[in-house]
């Protein structure tokens, strides 16, 4: 399996000048390019500064001493890498694909969107790791910052199949049982179902100390409601649900509830200072990616 | 309810069209696989029995539509409204106002037709939709009233083309006469729904003539009719006429009312504006016998009159029509001219019965005559004397001498033989005029037995005695000292008429030394002018086809110094001009009054009226006497010219024309029109109602005869009911603006 299955050559170029970098520093094994506020005992020289007392004395730099007769620290940049998880949804509701969309289905959009995160964070050299759901947890594989691994990822968003019904909430909760590390959590997912279930969930997420990145990907269809004529509405989680209805006349209503769940959403969002990113698959996502990416640059 | 058009209320039946599309979108659908289905899920809970509504609203929009439209097709009629039988006939008569102030252009811009010809087309809307078996009749209030057809017609298509030759511009209305021939005419109809339909302007002035007093009368006489008429009232033309400009030329008179070839006669020309609108630079023509002879210009300030004088020498004696024409644009075009009949005169002879004939100058009796009758002659100036004299001793006089004479004048004749005398009154008993003086060798035995016979007296009074001293007429010696002098009084004589104005000087001035009063005689004359003491001086009476004036003073200057005197001349001319042309009818006549012409001339001719309209009617002859044809017209409804026209059998050349001219009243030019509530009340007093048009008087009487129809609530209805249902269809589809 190779990468230039999910990317074109263009895209990868293009992705490959885009640098990340984090909002919040996460410790780290490896050393990377994110530099952590911390000063310790690392490679790279920072700044001395006067001893005080309790200042351990191996850490006196003898040779200042020797030139200017006083105590001086030496003090050493210590250097982190991104520990990322990418939570990507594979409940029913992924499977709508509109016109507007270039013939992609949100699912397809969403692996291609995680395919190209992943394959920038390891090019950072930061650790990776994938989870698919629906109603439960599907994969996971765990964050690892070799390149090799950006194989395992790409096989695990190739082999999902979306089918069953989403409940964010509850899969949510147990992922945040599961994932003990603190780290960068980026979800892709549509987000329908229980709103406050949802956020609890992040909250929960929060409550760990993750960083967390929302893509709430949407199909033109699902934000404007454009269909004419008497049309049955089949639902794709619930095999028996289905609804024949005017959608001239209903079309308003559903926009008005569309408009008041993603409030909700962006409200919570912004509560448990989440980063939600709206995205409609009619988008060129890799833009869409790195619009947020320089976002999140500029906030850092 | 009934419908016009039933058959089309099977077009009702179409309201199964949107139910059956309903019905098969219903079966008919597209199929989405849809993620977002908790969103739907939770709409559909909540919107379900909503959305139901609007649909079950919008479908039964949708077939009330066709049903509505169906039921305005059929046009449905409340026959609540029906108050006549369908096919009555019905007896109408329509009083159409054809004065000439309904010449007034529509205000429709682009509209060349006029107010009469709405109201010609109006009757003729009104003539159609009359029920079959119906009878009408047409009265033309306008002028003299007429009728159109004579009699009572229920041959309508006839009297329908009989309006075309109703033209208009006819004098004002006098509606007490219209409406009381309307009432004749309604009560010798024969229907059970009797008619009476005004079509008019409501001019003001016209209407002033329709009092309330004469309505309630009006009303009250139709009452007691078996069947009273329904008085309906049309009003044309907006009520408010102030934005109309009309200026009119409301007079045209001569200086003097006989003329002579070679005479200047000067035309007062009085135009008004009746508008408020100033006007300036107005040009009139004068033009005689249609040629333009001179013409002025005359500023006109708002609702202002003016006087123009403008003078012209007539070449030719004979009728001549004088015509004033403005030259303007206004709102009525009608009253831009006037027209004036003159009679000129080649001359007019006068034979002088000398009865005291004298070779030394201004000694004999009739010098000052002959040099007041003929100023210009004598004065060897080169004006014109309308008046010929010749001077005869009396005792030389015979019928021979009277020739064409048509005054004989006698001063101080002492007497005349049996044949003078019998010529004397034969002369008279044609149509001459004869003028006595009185003098010192008057014989007044002979006159009182030969003249004044009690079984027809020649003179119009007895001689009384001899009253005063003469004066010797030696300038050395005194004037004598009884004297007496012509009282200053009006005078009602239409020869005396120009002694009323101050600046003419007066009778009155003139000292009288000796004098033979008048005294009255059977039958009674007219006395024209008494002496201070209250004594007859001048008297005057018709006697055949003549007039005889006696005068109780001499006509020299041993009697008075009246000769003397500056009002002399005017005077003599005065009573020359009007005996010249006493006993003719007037040329100049106002619209209503009938033309009549006097010919004495040549019989045998074969004569015509021509009228202003064009019209051309036989003149019937009425011989009065012996000499003289007389021709009337009765039916002078227009002004402008009306001329009597003779061709000579034979084969001369000679054609004699006559003109007369009739005059409307000034006042119908003024535009004034009565307002709503002036008219309310008319039509309160008549028991009647208004309408605009004959559209709306229909309207009403097809209401009354089938009902009122009530197609336009459903059309209304049917409208709202599309409107409806794009804005409900967009509202429920959350389409905003």
């Amino acid at each position: 399996m190779r990468v230039t299955e999910f990317l074109s050559p263009d895209e990868l170029s293009k992705l490959k000048h885009l640098q990340v970098l984090a909002r919040q520093v996460v410790e780290g094994l490896a050393t990377g390019m994110h530099r952590s506020p911390h000063k310790g005992f690392s490679v790279e020289f920072k700044e001395h500064r006067p001893y005080v007392r309790g200042d351990e004395i191996r850490n006196i730099d003898w040779k200042i001493f020797g030139k200017t007769d006083r105590f001086y620290i030496r003090q050493y940049e210590e250097e982190t890498n991104l520990r990322c998880t990418l939570l990507v949804d594979c409940s029913g509701s992924m499977r709508y694909g509109g016109s507007r969309a270039d013939g992609l289905t949100k699912h397809q959009y969403a692996t291609r969107l995680a395919a190209s995160l992943a394959y920038l964070l390891l090019g950072q050299q930061d650790g990776v790791g994938v989870v698919t759901f629906d109603d439960a947890v599907r994969q996971i594989v765990p964050p690892r910052s070799r390149p090799s691994h950006l194989k395992a990822i790409l096989a695990t968003l190739v082999t999902t199949d979306p089918q069953r019904e989403t409940e964010l909430g509850k899969v949510f909760h147990q992922l945040a049982a599961k994932l003990h590390r603190r780290g960068l959590l980026v979800v892709v997912s549509d987000c329908f179902g229980n709103v406050d279930e949802l956020l609890k969930s992040f909250a929960h997420f929060r409550h760990a100390r993750h960083e967390l990145i929302v893509f709430q990907i949407l199909d033109p269809d699902e934000v404007d409601f454009p269909f004419r004529g008497r049309t049955q509405f089949r639902s794709l989680e619930v095999t028996q649900q289905r609804h024949t209805v005017d959608p001239l006349q209903l079309r308003q209503a559903y926009l008005d509830k569309l408009a008041e769940f993603r409030q909700e959403l962006t409200a919570g969002c912004r509560r448990n200072q989440i980063d939600l990113v709206p995205v409609t698959t009619d988008t060129r996502y890799a833009d869409v990616l790195a619009d947020y990416l320089r976002l999140r640059r500029r906030l850092a | 309810m009934t419908f016009l058009n039933a058959a089309l209320l099977a077009g009702t039946l179409a309201f199964a069209i949107p139910l059956i599309i309903h019905l098969l979108n219903r079966t008919k659908f597209q199929t989405v696989d849809w993620g977002a289905m908790h969103l739907l899920n939770a709409v559909l809970r909540v919107n379900h029995r909503r959305f139901q509504l609007q649909q079950w609203l919008l479908l039964m929009i949708r077939c009330a539509i066709p049903i509505i439209l169906a039921l305005s097709l059929a046009i449905p009629v409340l026959t609540h409204f029906q108050a006549l039988p369908k096919d009555a006939p019905s007896s109408v008569v329509i009083l159409i106002d054809d004065s000439y102030s309904m010449d007034v252009a529509v205000a429709a811009e682009g509209d060349p037709s006029t107010l009469l010809q709405q109201a010609l087309q109006q009757t003729e809307q009104i003539m159609n939709a009359l029920p079959a078996g119906s009878e009408a009749q047409v009265i033309l209030a306008g002028g003299r009233v007429r009728t159109l057809p004579d009699q009572i017609s229920t041959n309508l298509r006839q009297l329908i083309t009989s309006l075309q030759s109703v033209t208009g511009g006819a004098g004002s209305c006098d509606w007490q006469q219209a409406f009381s021939a309307a009432a004749t005419t309604v009560a010798s109809m024969h229907h059970a729904r009797r008619e009476l339909i005004v079509i008019s302007d409501f001019q003001r002035h016209d209407w002033r003539t329709a009092a309330p007093p004469l309505l309630q009368e009006l009303r009250q006489q139709w009452t007691t009719l078996s069947t009273p008429p329904v008085v309906h009232l049309i009003k044309l033309g907006p009520r408010d006429t102030s934005g109309l400009r009309n200026v009119a030329v409301v007079g045209l008179q001569p200086d003097r009312p006989t003329l002579g070839v070679g005479q200047e006669v000067r035309l007062r020309v009085t135009l008004k504006n009746f508008s408020t609108v100033p006007q300036s630079g107005v040009r009139v023509q004068l033009k005689v016998d249609e040629e333009m002879v001179s013409a002025s210009t005359a500023d006109l300030g708002p609702l202002a009159s003016r006087q123009l004088l403008l003078t012209h020498t007539f070449e030719t004696a004979g009728s001549h029509v004088v015509q004033a024409e403005l030259i303007t644009e206004d709102a009525l075009p009608s009253d831009n001219r006037q027209f004036c009949s003159l009679e000129v005169l080649e001359t007019v002879e006068v034979l002088l019965i000398d009865g005291k004939p004298s070779g030394v100058p201004l000694q004999a009796e009739t010098s000052f005559l002959a040099l007041a009758l003929s100023p210009f002659t004598y004065g060897s100036q080169p004006l014109a004397d309308l008046i010929q004299t010749r001077t005869i001793a009396a005792n030389q006089f015979a019928n021979s001498h009277l020739g064409n004479s048509r005054i004989v004048i006698m001063a101080n004749v002492p007497r005349l033989n049996d044949n003078q005398a019998d010529a004397l009154e034969a002369f008279v008993q044609a149509g001459g005029a004869l003028i006595v003086f009185a003098g010192d060798q008057l014989a007044t035995d002979w006159y009182h037995q030969r003249l004044s016979k009690p079984s027809r007296p020649l003179l119009p009074m007895r001689w009384g005695p001899l009253q005063g001293t003469a004066w010797s007429g030696d300038p050395g010696d005194a004037l004598p000292d009884t004297q007496t002098a012509i009282a200053g009084q009006f005078f009602e004589h239409p020869a005396m008429q120009l002694f009323n104005q101050t600046g003419s000087g007066s009778p009155a001035d003139a000292a009288i030394y000796a004098w033979h009063p008048l005294e009255p005689s059977d039958p009674p004359a007219n006395v024209i002018a008494r002496l201070d003491t209250g004594q007859v001086l001048m008297a005057e009476r018709p006697w055949g086809d003549g007039v005889v004036l006696q005068v109780g003073v001499a006509a020299n200057l041993r009697w008075s110094n009246l000769p003397l005197q500056p009002v002399f001349v005017p005077l003599m001319q005065e009573w020359i001009a009007w005996m010249a042309t006493r006993g003719l009818p007037p040329r100049n006549i106002d619209v209503g009054q009938p033309a009549v012409v006097h010919w004495t001339g040549d019989p045998g001719r074969k004569w015509q009226w021509l009228a202003p309209d064009a019209s051309r009617s036989e003149a019937v002859n009425r011989p009065s006497t012996e000499n003289r044809e007389t021709f009337r017209l009765a039916q002078v409804r227009f002004p402008g010219v009306y001329t009597l026209s003779g061709h000579a059998n034979d084969d001369s050349p000679s054609h004699v024309a006559i003109h007369i001219t009739a005059r409307a009243d000034a006042a119908e030019s003024d535009l004034d029109r009565l307002d709503d509530a002036e008219i309310t009340d008319i039509a309160q007093l008549l028991d009647g109602q208004i309408f605009t048009s004959a559209d709306a008087y229909l309207q009403q009487e097809n209401t009354r005869r089938f009902g009122r129809e009530a197609w336009r609530p459903f059309l209304l209805l049917l409208l709202s009911l599309m409107v409806a249902e794009v804005v409900l269809q967009q509202r429920f589809a959350g389409v905003r603006s």
